[in-house]
């Protein structure tokens, strides 16, 4: 099971895709799921939306869920609780509302424990596990945090019970790294990398998780190589805008080259995890090409690490 | 109505929006306008990159109302009144300063930083952070000592929630559910029988069946505790919304055009409307501008020839520099086409709409705060739905 975290509008969703479609060219199939109260995954693909708490096929071998815990707690009662009727009675009561409004956590740990239970799950003919890989594509940062950490919350909380006993199940397995891996997408920018540091530093030391790849997203590179090539007085050439604005561009591509790489050397001497960067993709959207590409760039990326490792 | 009539207007200008669109940058700029205008202006951030702190000379220290003279910023102000502070609100800051804040005593607050069920889930909690902002502002509104508080709100998309705590604690807190949940520690006394029914009690325990949650002695210490130090703080979070709904109070959208920051400046536009939020503007920073582009393969060629007659570059070079252009070309094209599609959605023609262009140079200096109000302030906004 993959974990994809990051700050907002770093692209988790785009690598989550891509890790995706490297997977299914593999001949693995893929669970896609989306732990968020909106679901954007589809669009990707583009394919129509995925109903809260349904499966579907987004690309052969790539299945998109939309995790939502509430109704990942129905779904769980429904299994426990055996009598249709009983059921009803509970769904429809007020109490069960003021029940899981009032259980703060009740509902990430549900939407984990929905994870949990989607890698339980065996393909009914070979009895082997339905799939080969899950990829979980997680709100912003924070929110993020909250999921992975509540079954450990949970599981601290309630020292007997079906949901201590649940809750051990889910710790299990996310803390397993032969299971798991948590990983984290970033851009080389200031506050993003501040905030991978401080993020890579909750999962190993706090929360004692394992830690996987950071995936550095949207790396500027001239296409040039080196310096900015010296022109002959560019601003000199007032008859031509376009020349001038040539020339602009050129610069901006050169300056954000520079806060990038600044930002990446941050990374690579502060974090113990091996790196991903992926280049900025000039676009007017991502669609299945540009996730083609980061999909080959993260494949060749993949081997060289393991020749070097 | 301009940007410069909003915060001569107003006296709250909150700014939301998604991570990673320079909201804290916008938001120490209009600070700094509001200042030039002459107004005792503050601004609340959260979590300034660290170069804008200290280009701003705000120390790492947390929740202290900070002068920052704006001579220091090479700055003379269009009238002598007008002032600058900024405080930094404490990210670490959490539900347990509030706890200790609102015990009615030192006892009842100990019982509830003790309590199991608190400790092992208050780290989870979502909002402190949303709430302590709000806190905040109300009580920096409420000392009158400034005409303009800007807000910077925290990166997320559920910074709106928080119109919506005082209905959901009171919703929540209501006592009688309080009592729900006594109900097992005091193992269903005739009282809580009455209170619940039979079905309601039956429902209840089934559900602690089926969750293992029956170990309910803790949550009822818990919530007990709590049932004290309630109807000051659901009083406070009421007349904070009610700040934050006034007239004196605008909202501001900030966004960048990706299409995934767009999707999320779109939910904000529901909530916005659910919640009846008073939105004034939409800044939409970070866009690729164009001016003058390549268009067509005739127009291609000539450029090509231009560059290598002007530039006499060595071999491929020349190309390089177009293709490099050509790229930026086509995100400011895909820029616009977003933009004006977004403009299409937004509710009303009420709302102003402002775009600032990606602007290269660093942005944290005061220098990058001046030109991004060069944008905002001299060329004026556009309706949307226009």
């Amino acid at each position: 099971m993959l974990f994809i975290i990051g700050k907002g509008g770093v692209g988790k969703s785009t690598i989550a895709a891509a890790l995706a479609l490297l997977a299914a060219q593999r001949g693995k199939k893929t669970l896609l799921a989306e732990l968020d109260t909106e679901e954007s995954i589809s669009f990707l693909f583009g394919s129509p939306s995925i109903e809260k708490a349904n499966k579907k096929e987004l690309y052969p071998g790539i299945y998109g869920l939309h995790v939502d815990g509430k109704a990942a707690l129905e779904e769980y009662l429904g299994i426990i609780l055996k009598s249709q009727r009983l059921k009803e009675l509970i769904f429809r009561s007020k109490t069960y509302n003021y029940f899981v409004s009032a259980a703060p956590g009740l509902k990430e740990l549900m939407a984990v424990g929905k994870l949990w239970y989607e890698e339980q799950l065996q393909d009914e003919r070979t009895g082997s596990p339905l799939w080969d890989l899950i990829i979980v594509d997680t709100p912003a940062t924070g929110h993020a945090l909250q999921y992975i950490r509540m079954p450990k919350a949970a599981y601290d909380s309630f020292a007997t019970g079906v949901v201590h006993r649940e809750a051990k199940r889910v710790l299990d397995l996310i803390a397993d790294p032969e299971k798991t891996l948590l990983n984290i997408v970033t851009t080389a920018e200031e506050m993003p990398v501040n905030e991978t540091l401080d993020v890579v530093d909750k999962i190993r030391k706090k929360a004692n998780l394992p830690l996987g790849y950071i995936f550095i997203n949207k790396i500027f590179t001239p296409l040039w190589s080196g310096e900015m090539p010296s022109l002959p007085n560019p601003y000199n050439s007032p008859e031509n805008g376009l020349l001038r604005s040539i020339c602009h561009w050129a610069e901006v591509v050169m300056e954000r080259w520079v806060r990038n790489k600044i930002q990446i050397d941050r990374l690579e001497s502060k974090l113990p995890a091996p790196l991903i960067k992926i280049p900025y993709i000039f676009s007017a959207e991502i669609t299945m090409k540009e996730l083609l590409i980061i999909t080959r760039e993260i494949e060749s990326q993949l081997k060289q690490l393991v020749i070097s490792h | 109505m301009g940007l410069t009539d909003l915060l001569e207007e107003k006296k709250v200008i909150i700014c939301c929006g998604s991570g990673g669109v320079g909201k804290t940058s916008i938001a120490a700029a209009l600070a700094i306008k509001g200042a030039m205008m002459g107004k005792k202006t503050m601004a609340l951030t959260i979590d300034p990159a660290k170069r804008l702190a200290d280009s701003l000379g705000l120390k790492p220290k947390g929740n202290e109302e900070t002068p920052i003279p704006l001579k220091n910023l090479g700055l003379i102000p269009g009238q002598d009144s007008g002032s600058l502070h900024a405080m930094l609100l404490d990210r670490r800051a959490s539900w347990d300063e509030l706890v200790v804040k609102y015990a009615p005593n030192e006892e009842i607050g100990k019982n509830i930083l003790n309590n199991q069920f608190y400790k092992s889930l208050s780290h989870t909690f979502a909002g402190s952070q949303e709430y302590l902002a709000m806190e905040k502002l109300y009580d920096l509104y409420i000392n009158r000592k400034y005409d303009l508080i800007i807000v910077d709100t925290p990166p997320t998309k559920h910074t709106l929630d928080f119109l919506e705590v005082p209905q959901r604690m009171t919703d929540f807190l209501d006592r009688k559910i309080i009592k729900w949940f006594m109900l097992p520690y005091f193992s269903a006394g005739r009282l809580g029988l009455k209170l619940l029914g039979k079905t309601g009690l039956f429902i209840f325990r089934r559900l602690e069946d089926a969750t293992g949650i029956y170990v309910l002695k803790d949550i009822s210490e818990f919530f007990l505790n709590l049932s004290s130090m309630i109807d000051g703080t659901i009083e406070r979070m009421r007349k904070t919304s009610e700040v934050l709904r006034n007239k004196q109070t605008a909202f501001f959208l900030i966004t960048s055009p990706e299409a995934s920051v767009l999707a999320e400046a779109n939910y904000f536009l529901r909530r916005v409307k659910e919640l009846n939020i008073p939105l004034a503007a939409v800044i939409i920073n970070k866009v690729n501008v164009v001016p003058e582009g390549i268009v067509n393969d005739n127009g291609l060629r000539e450029i090509k020839a231009l560059v290598k007659e002007r530039w006499g570059l060595e071999k491929g070079l020349g190309e390089r520099l177009v293709d490099n252009f050509l790229q930026f070309q086509l995100l400011a094209r895909a820029d616009k086409k977003r933009i004006q599609s977004f403009k299409q959605t937004l509710p009303s023609n009420q709302i102003m709409i402002y775009q600032v262009p990606c602007l290269e140079k660093d942005l944290h200096a005061i220098n990058g705060l001046l030109t991004l109000n060069q944008y905002l302030f001299a060329g004026g906004g556009n309706y949307g739905n226009t």
